[in-house]
């Protein structure tokens, strides 16, 4: 891993919209995302968050509007918790190395080992490495996941509401590993809990049918009337906390 | 009991018991991690369907089966990745078409009476050189595909999603796993029928599933697991003169109903400790 010098665009939007089957979700969505992209993307369940997200994977195009991406991108990403196979036959070391994209991956060279071992010694998983994925606890999973996610180098990491059901201390070990992966590579990271990201990031978009970006991590007022009630504002441990204005729901 | 092995057609029931054995501890692997194991029992029925049209044809009853069984994987497999049918509609109609197709063309076979009990429960001692032949070729492709295309069959089981966007060929893996999977239950609908196929392909990798926290490990261990239940039934339904296929399901189920126990204690001991 190299530190970048100069910031390079690696997706650019211009008034894009998207949504499904022609049913608009979000529209006149423009940002760009550079090598040095570090956003959160923040807004009430159905603005629109994960439709950006994958417009951004490439899984849907957009309706209009322009969209240019870096050839060859590489992504990395974090899926949403969702419903895996906890009595699947795999070791938290196959799920990191799962994440592969280069080389030869129906037999993995030592280089490659090599990195996995990087990776589980980051993201503290070294002792829990031959454990089934199953075994492991929900933070520990996700810091599995992440792992996986980062394992080709990407350029661009893409984390879909990595703390869902996570209690705090979990939420601080993962969120703690990000700043640091934020000086290889671009990372958008999708939350419905602002308060807790905004310590973490460097600047916010919100999400609600459109995106509103703000090159700064601060909470604003109009960013709590486009994010809708309730916010969590407070939060404990190592992640500091942003509370500019009173609000009451 | 050795004495029964200078009859050619006891080593060969044998010899399909531990090539099925195999089969069944590889491709049933591929069935369970995922959770395909109704869609199995949809291809086994449907290949019903390919016997009846190959027996009214008069042509090769293992190649009819085949062709259908196949053909159905893949329908199957199509239609449930589109998401334009849920899986389990898809399977239950595939499931009832097969053997409505099947019985509909032997009863207009003339002046031929089929041993339907025969492809229901299946008979060991009637195994012939060309069906060890067959699923000896099955076995090699299993086993070869599964050292080689270990990590994508792992990886595309368990997060097929993560799996499509890494640019690994999910679909193909996909379909490819489907039409093994179709080869292989025709060839142990002879072995065990059509009734039982499931539980050979299904028993032993969920009984190897609770103690293998990896995949190699499951597949060789369901292998074993095969193996040795197989032959416990085989050999107490020749003892008894019992019909093979029902006897090596009991060995199975008893086998799962021993080892869950073991798991079970061994769980409290350590919890205990």
């Amino acid at each position: 891993m190299t530190e970048q010098s100069n910031p390079q665009q690696l997706i650019s939007l211009h008034n894009v919209s998207a949504g499904y089957e022609g049913r608009v979700v979000v529209s006149n969505v423009s940002l760009d995302i550079n090598s040095d992209t570090f956003v959160a993307f923040i807004g009430p369940n159905g603005g629109g968050k994960t439709t950006i997200l994958r417009t951004l994977l490439g899984q849907i195009a957009p309706m209009s509007g322009e969209m240019s991406r870096l050839p060859n991108l590489k992504i990395g990403y974090l899926p949403q918790i969702n419903d895996y196979d906890l009595q699947f036959p795999i070791t938290v070391r196959d799920v990191v190395l799962s994440g592969q994209l280069d080389g030869n991956r129906l037999f993995p060279k030592k280089a490659t080992l090599d990195r996995v071992d990087e990776l589980l010694h980051f993201a503290m998983l070294d002792n829990l490495q031959d454990r089934p994925i199953g075994a492991l606890s929900g933070g520990q999973r996700q810091r599995a996941f992440l792992c996986r996610a980062i394992m080709g180098n990407p350029q661009l990491l893409i984390l879909d509401e990595p703390v869902t059901y996570m209690d705090k201390v979990s939420e601080t070990n993962l969120y703690k590993l990000l700043p640091e992966l934020s000086k290889h590579m671009a990372i958008v990271l999708v939350s419905h809990d602002i308060g807790t990201v905004a310590g973490v990031v460097k600047t916010i978009a919100c999400v609600n049918r459109t995106l509103y970006y703000h090159p700064t991590n601060r909470i604003t007022d109009s960013m709590l009337k486009i994010y809708e009630c309730p916010v969590e504002l407070v939060t404990h441990g190592a992640v500091p906390h942003r509370v500019l204005i009173n609000h009451h729901s | 009991m050795i004495e029964l092995l200078q009859y050619p057609f006891v080593v060969r029931a044998l010899v399909m018991v531990l090539l099925l054995s195999v089969v069944a501890g590889f491709v049933g692997t591929c069935i369970v991690i995922r959770r395909q194991v109704f869609v199995a029992g949809g291809i086994t029925h449907a290949a019903f369907g390919g016997i009846g049209i190959a027996y009214f044809l008069g042509v090769s009853v293992t190649a009819g089966a085949m062709l259908f069984a196949s053909l159905t994987a893949l329908a199957i497999d199509i239609l449930s990745r589109r998401k334009s049918l849920r899986t389990d509609s898809a399977v239950a109609i595939f499931w009832s078409l097969g053997m409505a197709v099947g019985i509909i063309f032997m009863f207009l076979t003339p002046g031929y009476t089929p041993n339907l009990m025969g492809f229901m429960f299946g008979d060991l001692l009637t195994v012939t050189r060309s069906d060890l032949y067959i699923i000896s070729i099955i076995a090699a492709v299993a086993v070869i595909a599964a050292i080689i295309f270990y990590r994508p069959i792992m990886y595309t089981a368990f997060a097929p999603d993560f799996a499509k966007l890494s640019g690994w060929p999910v679909a193909f893996i996909s379909s490819a796993i489907a039409v093994v999977s179709a080869l292989a239950i025709v060839v142990a609908i002879k072995a065990v029928g059509i009734i039982l196929v499931l539980s050979i392909f299904t028993i032993p990798p969920t009984i190897a599933g609770m103690f293998a926290a990896k995949l190699k490990r499951m597949f060789i261990l369901s292998t074993i697991i095969a193996v040795v239940g197989s032959l416990a039934g085989f050999v107490v339904s020749f003892a008894y003169n019992l019909p093979s296929g029902a006897m090596i399901t009991v060995a199975l189920v008893a086998m799962f109903l021993i080892m869950k126990v073991f798991k079970y204690i061994s769980i409290r001991q350590k919890r205990n400790v």
